[in-house]
């Protein structure tokens, strides 16, 4: 297929959109029902609220450990724009940011043929299904910074597998500003495009790439020498281990002397929970349940049969596709395997001090994607003249792997009704909750407490609880 | 023109029939509930006891700001409680929940007192064995209580009706 072909929609092009929008239709409907949480939003909201956007921004220039002023503007920004209809305006960005990044998926993967249209419905499926994603959609603070980060890395694709211009530069430079000073793992979008380019992507030029990785530098030395902001330490919060979580003072003790062996551990472990689903934040649960609990959900084991045969898939694809490789062909489904396989290395290296399923969604949107292009290839193997033999198994195969990847989906919008419930739940306690935390919140303040509160109690009451024993089937 | 494969049709459904129907599932739950009937639910809590059993705080909340008396009996439905319980307080049915914090809550809007609400939710709680309640309710301990003597009573109410 030529890039001129890919350019061109066809009715499966259509057909697609189409799909995806039912996909978003649904997350949203769901979405939509979770008030703004009380944990990371009230206070961020208050905080924000509280000062000018320049002065916001000035004071995350010098705050200690993180060094995210452009997700403190963005807060801000929706803030006011909302106009003190915070309830529509924050869960709105969300949705709006939901189907910016399916749109982005689809401009990814462009789905041209009935085959590219099964593999884009199971890579979308995997988008929002896999764990890593979970953190982008159930929380926020209330902007949820990691969805603002994906949506960047898929723009970085997109700016980087498209046909060379010069803007595409300069949209690369600024996109990777913006993301690096939103959330640490911004970085990631230096990756992305220097990634494509080595798979020989030239929508952003040499000129760009190296403008990137200037800014690269630039953002290290700012962080590290001008602004001494720092790495989040050691000690600074539990952590996944082994079986179990350990305490701060725990981390100290075990690991104070040779911090290097957790560090590995978390990059490991990131990696292989990308692929496998298993360890999650470092912690192996579903095997200590397999080995020492004698209890084993359905969940784990659909989440670990998705992933294991969706990795196995990438890795077929990768042996049929080495000879091109090595010689430096690369078709754009390769760039976008590239990607992944480059992502998926420098997100678990930047989580080396501390992991958790949604700082390795970056990891996992570009699982998505690659997961699409190599489940397309593999149905093209099951072409109408191959034995019985061979359709039966490729039929099995896909049948297991497209349902596990579905009840993963499903999964995630039994926990985003799950999470509504929840969160309502929170803020009838919110006084409680405000005076753990040692904040004393001036008149502005409590009216936007007051106003949260009747959002989430009141004036958007909680829907029916969805009872059964099949919703255990698809969430713990 | 794009060259499409001609690929066999039962792989080609086999990848995309699983997702689709999954994301069709969903579809006719949202167009459901849109129309006011969520699928495999019991529908919305009708009380607020039904509600506090639930463990739905919010919506114990939202019901004792509509003025709803959470010392008033009303009738539940089984999947709240029991299929043996059907008359009940909205704080016999907090007792239910086990969470001292919800008991708590209720305590707050003035609807516990110091007498024999006090003593019978105690005596309920001890029935059921939720020691947080218990201790929550009467830190001095519940001696006086009849084992099953509330919950048999409560169980009644659903034989006289």
């Amino acid at each position: 297929m030529t890039e001129s072909d890919l350019d061109r929609p066809t009715r499966w092009t259509w057909l697609s959109y189409a799909y995806a929008t039912l996909v978003v239709v649904g997350v949203s409907y769901l979405l939509l029902d979770i008030p703004i949480q009380v944990s990371d939003s009230y206070g961020n909201l208050v905080a924000a609220s509280g000062r000018t956007l320049g002065a916001l921004v000035y004071d995350q220039f010098h705050a200690r450990g993180f060094l995210r002023p452009f997700l403190w503007a963005h807060i801000r920004i929706v803030y006011d724009l909302s106009g003190g209809d915070y309830y529509t305006w924050f869960r709105g960005w969300h949705v709006g940011q939901v189907s910016v990044l399916t749109i982005l998926f689809l401009r990814l993967v462009k789905p041209r043929t009935a085959t590219a249209f099964a593999g884009m419905a199971i890579g979308l499926a995997a988008l929002i299904g896999i764990h890593t994603f979970e953190g982008t959609i159930l929380e926020a603070f209330p902007i949820n910074a990691y969805m603002t980060i994906l949506i960047c890395c898929y723009l970085a694709a997109d700016l980087a597998l498209g046909r060379p211009a010069w803007w595409r530069d300069v949209a690369a430079a600024v996109l990777f500003a913006f993301a690096a000073l939103s959330v640490e793992s911004g970085l990631l979008i230096a990756v992305v495009l220097v990634a494509a380019y080595l798979a020989g992507a030239r929508g952003v030029s040499r000129w760009g790439i190296a403008a990137v990785v200037l800014l690269v530098a630039g953002y290290l030395a700012l962080r590290f020498a001008v602004l001494d902001v720092g790495t989040p330490s050691l000690s600074e919060r539990s952590s996944g281990f082994g079986f179990s979580v350990l305490e701060p003072d725990d981390l100290e003790r075990r690991f104070g002397q040779h911090p290097s062996v957790f560090y590995l551990y978390n990059v490991g472990t990131s990696i292989l929970s990308v692929l496998l689903s298993e360890p999650r934040a470092g912690v192996w649960g579903t095997t200590y349940n397999f080995l020492y609990r004698d209890e084993l959900s359905i969940p784990p084991v659909i989440n670990l049969t998705a992933s294991v045969l969706g990795t196995l898939v990438l890795i077929w694809y990768g042996w049929r596709r080495r000879a091109d490789w090595f010689a430096r062909r690369f078709t754009r489904d390769d760039q976008l395997v590239a990607i992944f396989v480059a992502v998926i290395l420098a997100n678990a290296a930047v989580s080396y001090t501390y992991t958790k399923d949604v700082i390795l969604s970056p990891a996992g949107i570009f699982y998505a994607t690659a997961l699409a292009v190599a489940v397309k290839s593999l149905i093209e193997t099951g072409a109408v003249t191959a034995s019985y033999a061979r359709i039966a198994v490729l039929t099995t195969v896909l049948v297991v792997l497209s349902g596990a990847w579905a009840a993963r989906a499903i999964g995630i919008h039994i926990a985003l009704r799950a999470t509504g419930a929840v969160v309502r739940n929170e803020w009838v306690y919110i006084d409680d909750w405000v005076a753990r935390q040692g904040i004393v919140p001036d008149a502005a303040g409590l009216a936007l407490k007051r106003q949260l509160q009747a959002d989430a109690i009141s004036k958007h009451p909680m829907r029916p609880i969805v009872l059964g024993e099949w919703v255990q089937w698809f969430r713990d | 023109m794009i060259s499409e494969p001609r690929v066999s049709t039962p792989v080609l459904l086999a990848a995309a029939v699983p997702v689709c129907l999954a994301t069709l599932a969903i579809i006719v739950f949202v167009l459901f509930e849109m129309s006011g009937r969520t699928l495999s639910s019991e529908g919305p809590t009708r009380n607020l006891a039904e509600a506090a059993a639930m463990g739905s705080v919010s919506e114990v909340v939202r019901f004792l700001q509509a003025g709803e008396d959470p010392n008033r009996l009303v009738d539940v439905r089984p999947f709240a409680i029991s299929s043996g319980i059907h008359r009940v307080t909205g704080l016999e049915a907090a007792v239910w929940h086990r969470s001292a914090q919800l008991m708590q809550l209720l305590d707050r809007t003035g609807a516990i007192g110091n007498g024999e609400t006090r003593r019978r939710l105690t005596c309920l709680a001890v029935d059921l064995r939720v020691e947080e309640i218990v201790k929550y309710l009467a830190p001095d301990g519940a001696s006086w209580c009849v084992p099953g003597q509330m919950i048999a009573e409560i169980e009644a109410r659903a034989r006289d009706q």
